[in-house]
């Protein structure tokens, strides 16, 4: 029996929807999930936009991401067919973001004679009680392991939650990502990096990945889950699952703290070895799920390193930026993608990018600007994190056993 | 067959009864009375920052969790014989961490300046805007540890960093184990760091009502033990026999990953019936054990009382890590293991070890143990154990 692992199940809940099939409908659709914050007050802040998740029964952030954190895990479940007794023995990989000060409690508790103690400054109990309420949640009988590589975390749990089957410490796995980073302190901090647009007056246009107007990500927020199994477990349950997670690379950068090196190789190293470890070659990828963060500078390094790495056939290689629509989901953003991977190989549907029309002709790709259908069957998916970050994975669509 | 790896390099600092330094003192932010002084261990002596991190660019590009981090995997990788840059090229990095500190004199700032919330209007964005440094956040974000020793030491293996305080650096230690004994990673650098002294950490801590008022006794004493954080660094580089024989590089121990156990410490029965598995398992090669634990909140320091107690094993040979560097969240994990390591080989004075044992007796005419227990849990839930052995 080889060693092969397929996806059973998954969930995703963002801007664009509360579930799976309402953001795919969505994305397919050419909608935007950003718009004007109204989460707070945004006076005096350079960036008044995010794709938040504006429909959560909870209002603050962490409290939502626990939400929707649990709604993606219930919706995979549902899709693998699995009970709670069937899971509790998987193993369960999150990716996790670290919260910060809740300036509301803070500057009230100071005048008020109940306190709110545990809401003052930071939450341990807050930031880790998500994989411990989706364990609790499952029933599990093996602690979560929580896992953060800042914006590739959520494909590093994949990465993670494989070699978990490929070691035999369990049959199946399921990873969660759930991040709710729309709060001041955050959107302050990256606009002081840069690193966000101040298109506030249209947001709906603001994030343009591989445009040549690109001057920034958008915030947002997302949860996304994906039970991974192995072939041995699936066949004994008489499943017949089509998405096989088939090959994943990664490679740190030791340049600098924020960018890649000049010539790219890290990038370039991470999808190589996503495409080596499938027991494939560079001409065998159909489509490429772009980490696309509409950064001037990550849009040009992966443009870079994809012609590097796939030649001349870098601009006729479909190419899509997801978070055009969804924002830029930080440590969920890996794992939404691709969950947003397997549907358009399930679909045979390539989701848009927005707002490129303007191209940079600098840039050698082969942009989505409509929804196209798509009759390839591997999809490289690509995920870069601050710290030197660089997460690829490579799905693929069994057509045997479509 | 359980996953292991040789240790050929470990570094550690730490403050607390092992270093003989007493507690300092924050005064909270937001004054309440229930919180009061709050104490922390800084290590001693100071890590060696400026030795392990050579530029000052970098020194700069983190604060002090970082550094120490930094400086107790320079310290692992020198024990580990590297000499250059391009030979740790290939070195996977497993980091157990959390965000880095926040900006002290901002956070008064809000406090002393804004009114409350709801009338604070842009205020409170302005007062960040203008003064939050944008360096800050890469201080802060919890995988730039990781990020920056790959920069300070040109390591380019797969990069991981794991949450959760204690069970992360016990989920560093399973994955380096695995990673390891497939071969995935021939070398890994696997620890953690922790600054104790923040204002976010300790507020929570003291709010919980766990936090110490003054110096703590043996935690084995108390069934409600009070808590110092420690603040404490510890790396471990961890590579398999043919990889240690290649480098010629001298193996100082052998850890072997046993186990992630899924309890709820407030259920006696399944809790000892964990330690029974975890303990027949660690005994089954081994002929006697030392056991660390990090056991310091209640009810799981009288449940660890009592099984170690009627374990067979001296009470000499058990120890408790709080009552050595305070508690050190997210180190307690790398640091046992090293503690353990060195405690193997002889390194640890019995004095220091005496006031951390479940029986502080005078230690044991026959020979030391080859293998201890380590043994990592959450306060309320889960426990984690490997086992570290002399190198045969």
């Amino acid at each position: 029996m080889t060693d092969r692992i397929f996806v059973i199940g998954s969930g995703l809940a963002t801007s664009l929807g509360k579930n799976r099939e309402e953001t795919w409908r969505a994305l397919v659709s050419g909608e935007s999930g950003v718009s004007q914050i109204s989460r707070f007050n945004t006076e005096c802040c350079p960036v008044q936009i995010g794709a938040s998740i504006n429909w959560s029964k909870s209002k603050a952030a962490p409290e939502i991401a626990l939400e929707i954190g649990e709604r993606v895990l219930a919706e995979a479940l549902a899709d693998a067919q699995l009970n709670k007794d069937d899971a509790s023995n998987a193993r369960l990989f999150v990716a996790g973001a670290a919260t910060e000060t809740a300036w509301a409690a803070v500057l009230n508790a100071r005048n008020s004679a109940n306190i709110d103690i545990q809401s003052t400054f930071h939450r341990p109990e807050v930031v880790y009680a998500l994989p411990q309420s989706l364990a609790d949640f499952l029933g599990s009988q093996n602690p979560p392991v929580e896992l953060n590589t800042a914006c590739a975390s959520g494909a590093t749990a994949v990465i993670a939650a494989r070699e978990a089957i490929l070691d035999k410490r369990c049959d199946v796995a399921i990873v969660v990502a759930a991040d709710a980073s729309i709060y001041e302190e955050s959107i302050i901090k990256f606009s002081l990096l840069s690193a966000l647009s101040t298109r506030n007056e249209n947001p709906k246009t603001a994030c343009r990945p591989f445009s040549k107007t690109r001057d920034g990500f958008v915030m947002g927020e997302a949860a996304a889950a994906i039970i991974i199994a192995s072939e041995a477990w699936i066949l004994e349950r008489g499943q017949t699952p089509t998405i096989e997670l088939l090959g994943c690379g990664e490679a740190t950068d030791d340049f600098h703290r924020t960018r890649s090196t000049p010539d790219g190789h890290a990038v370039v190293g991470s999808m190589r070895a996503a495409i080596a470890d499938a027991g494939l070659k560079p001409e065998d990828i159909t489509h490429i799920n772009a980490h696309g963060t509409g950064t001037p500078e990550n849009d040009k390094m992966e443009s870079l390193a994809i012609g590097i790495l796939f030649g001349e056939r870098a601009s006729t290689i479909p190419l899509t930026a997801n978070k055009s629509q969804i924002g830029h989901t930080l440590t969920a953003a890996g794992l939404a993608e691709s969950v947003i991977s397997t549907m358009t190989l399930l679909h045979k549907v390539i989701p848009p990018t927005l707002n490129s029309t303007e191209p940079d002709n600098d840039l050698k790709v082969n942009l989505v600007r409509h929804a196209q259908s798509f009759d390839g069957c591997n999809v490289l998916c690509n995920s870069f994190g601050f710290g030197g970050q660089n997460v690829s994975l490579l799905f693929h669509r069994d057509e045997a056993l479509a | 067959m359980r996953p292991s790896a040789i240790i050929t390099g470990a570094g550690s600092y730490y403050g607390g009864p092992a270093a003989n330094t007493r507690a300092k003192t924050m005064q909270p932010l937001v004054a309440q009375k229930e919180l009061g002084e709050m104490l922390f261990y800084e290590p001693s002596p100071e890590p060696d920052v400026e030795k392990y991190v050579a530029r000052p660019a970098d020194r700069r590009a983190m604060g002090l969790q970082f550094q120490w981090g930094a400086a107790a995997a320079g310290k692992a990788l020198e024990q580990a014989g590297y000499t250059s840059r391009e030979e740790r090229e290939n070195v996977a990095l497993f980091v157990a961490s959390r965000a880095g500190e926040r900006d002290h004199d901002v956070d008064a700032a809000a406090v002393e300046e804004l009114p409350a919330y709801e009338d604070a209007g842009g205020l409170l964005n302005k007062l960040l805007m203008e003064r939050l440094r944008p360096t800050l956040f890469l201080r802060q974000i919890p995988n730039l540890l990781a990020g920056n020793l790959a920069i300070i030491f040109g390591t380019k293996g797969p990069s991981r960093t794991f949450l959760g305080e204690e069970a992360a650096g016990a989920c560093a230690i399973e994955a380096a184990c695995y990673a390891v004994a497939q071969g995935r990673s021939n070398q890994v650098l696997v620890g953690a760091s922790l600054n104790a002294g923040r204002e976010s950490l300790l507020r929570w801590l003291y709010a919980s009502g766990a936090g110490a008022n003054g110096e703590v006794g043996p935690i084995w004493a108390e069934s409600h033990p009070k808590i110092i954080l420690g603040g404490a660094s510890a790396f471990l580089h961890l590579e398999g026999e043919a990889s240690a024989k290649a480098r010629s590089a001298e193996g100082v121990a052998r850890v072997t990953w046993l186990g992630a156990y899924c309890l709820d410490w407030h259920d006696g029965t399944v809790a000892h019936d964990t330690l029974r598995t975890i303990f027949e398992e660690a005994e089954r090669e081994n002929d006697g054990l030392a056991v660390i634990t990090n056991a310091c909140a209640a009810p799981r320091i009288d449940i660890e009382r009592e099984f170690w107690s009627n374990s067979g094993i001296p009470g000499n040979l058990v120890i408790n890590s709080a009552s050595l560097f305070g508690s050190t969240l997210e180190v307690d994990a790398p640091l046992c293991v090293a503690t353990a390591t060195a405690w193997l080989r002889g390194c640890l004075e019995h004095e220091i070890t005496r006031t951390a044992a479940l029986a502080p007796v005078e230690p044991p005419s026959q020979a030391f143990p080859k293998a201890c227990l380590v043994l990592i849990g959450g306060r309320e839930k889960n426990v984690f154990a490997c086992l570290v052995e002399v190198v045969k």
